[in-house]
C-alpha cells in the first residue's frame, strides 16, 4: 500500500460519493446575512467591547466616523487623551509601545494575514478604515462613549 | 465545478457558488446535519474576515482553504463536545457496528468505501475525506489542521490499509459498481 495505489483509491472514493444515494442536503439555504453575522461576532470576540483594544480602534476609526474634514489618523498621544477623555482611565496607553501593541492586536484581527503591512510603522489610516468597514465600531459606539463621557464630566 | 466569471473577487457570489460543497464535505466528515452546517457557517465568517487577503487567489484555492476551515470546525467540534468521539491516534481502529461483517456482505463496494470512511474516528475521517475525496495533499491537510505532513502521511497509510481491500475487489472482480 504505498502512494501509487492513491489514484485507483480516490478514483473509487470519488466514484463512491458520486453514487451516494442519500446526497447531503440540496435545500441549503445560502444565508449570507448569518455568515456576516458570525463574522461580526467574531471579529469583536477578538477585541472585546470596551477593552483597550476596543478603545484603541474607536479613536483610530474616529476621524473617519465623525466625518472630519482632514481625517489624519491620532498619533500616539492623542489616542492616549482621547482614551482618557472617553473613560478617565486609559491603561497603559501613555506608553508609545502599549499603543503600538494594541493597533498590533486590532490588525492582527482585521487584517489577519498581512504580516507585511503590519509590520509597517504607517498602518493606521488603512487600519481605520478597515476597522469602519467591517464594523469593529461604529458610529453608535462612538456617539455612546462621547454620551457617558459628557455625563461623567457633568457629574 | 463552474465558478462566475462576472465578478470573481465578489465573497457573496463565492459563497454561493461554493457553499453547497463545502457544506457537503463538512457533512461527509460530521456525519451530522446541524454539526456540518454550523462548521460551514462559521468557515464562512472566517473567509469574510479574511477576504480583504484571498480575494486575489484562485477560486479552487480558496474553496480548499474554507473547506479546510469547515472540516477543522467539525474536529473541535467533537473535540469539544466529546460525544464519545474517538480521536485519532496511533493504535486507532475503525469503530465497527454490530453486524458490520454481516451488512457488509449485502453492500455494493461503494457502499462499503462510504461506510468504510463514515466508521472511521472524526480525524482519520477528516484526513480521509479531504485527501480521497477532495484531494487535498499531505501538506496542505497539515496545514489546516496545524499539525505535520508526517502525521497526516501516517493516517492516510492506515486509511489505505483499510480501503485497500476494496480496491482489489473492484479490481480481481473486474467490478464496475
Amino acid at each position: 500500500m504505498t502512494e501509487h495505489d492513491d489514484d485507483a483509491m480516490r478514483d473509487l472514493v470519488r466514484r463512491a460519493y458520486a453514487a451516494e444515494t442519500e446526497p447531503p442536503d440540496a435545500d441549503v439555504t445560502a444565508d449570507w446575512h448569518d455568515v456576516l453575522n458570525r463574522a461580526r461576532d467574531e471579529r469583536r470576540a477578538a477585541l472585546p467591547r470596551g477593552g483597550r483594544e476596543w478603545f484603541v480602534a474607536l479613536a483610530l476609526a474616529e476621524p473617519l466616523l465623525s466625518g472630519a474634514a482632514d481625517p489624519r489618523p491620532p498619533s500616539n498621544r492623542e489616542i492616549y487623551e482621547r482614551v482618557i477623555a472617553w473613560r478617565g482611565d486609559a491603561w497603559n496607553l501613555a506608553r508609545p509601545q502599549s499603543v503600538a501593541d494594541a493597533i498590533e492586536a486590532i490588525a492582527q484581527a482585521v487584517f489577519p494575514e498581512y504580516k507585511e503591512l503590519r509590520a509597517r510603522q504607517q498602518i493606521r489610516t488603512a487600519l481605520g478604515r478597515r476597522i469602519v468597514a467591517v464594523g469593529l465600531v461604529t458610529l453608535a459606539d462612538l456617539a455612546n462613549v462621547d454620551h457617558a463621557a459628557a455625563r461623567s464630566a457633568e457629574s | 465545478m463552474t465558478y462566475p466569471t462576472a465578478d470573481p473577487r465578489s465573497l457573496d457570489v463565492f459563497y454561493a457558488v461554493t457553499v453547497h460543497r463545502t457544506f457537503a464535505t463538512a457533512r461527509r466528515v460530521a456525519r451530522d446535519r446541524d454539526v456540518a452546517w454550523d462548521a460551514t457557517q462559521d468557515a464562512y465568517a472566517v473567509m469574510v474576515n479574511r477576504w480583504s487577503e484571498r480575494q486575489y487567489r484562485s477560486p479552487r484555492d480558496n474553496q480548499r482553504y474554507v473547506t479546510g476551515i469547515a472540516v477543522n470546525k467539525v474536529v473541535d467540534w467533537y473535540r469539544l463536545a466529546v460525544r464519545l468521539e474517538p480521536l485519532a491516534s496511533e493504535d486507532d481502529h475503525p469503530v465497527e457496528e454490530d453486524g458490520y461483517a454481516r451488512i457488509l456482505d449485502e453492500l455494493t463496494v461503494f457502499k462499503e468505501v462510504r461506510l468504510v470512511l463514515a466508521c472511521q474516528p472524526v480525524v482519520m475521517r477528516a484526513v480521509g475525506i479531504l485527501y480521497f475525496l477532495e484531494g487535498f495533499s499531505y501538506q496542505e491537510i497539515a496545514d489546516s489542521r496545524g499539525v505535520s505532513a508526517s502525521t497526516v502521511r501516517s493516517q492516510v497509510q492506515l486509511l489505505r490499509g483499510r480501503l485497500k481491500p476494496l480496491v482489489n475487489r473492484v479490481i480481481e472482480a473486474g467490478e464496475r459498481p
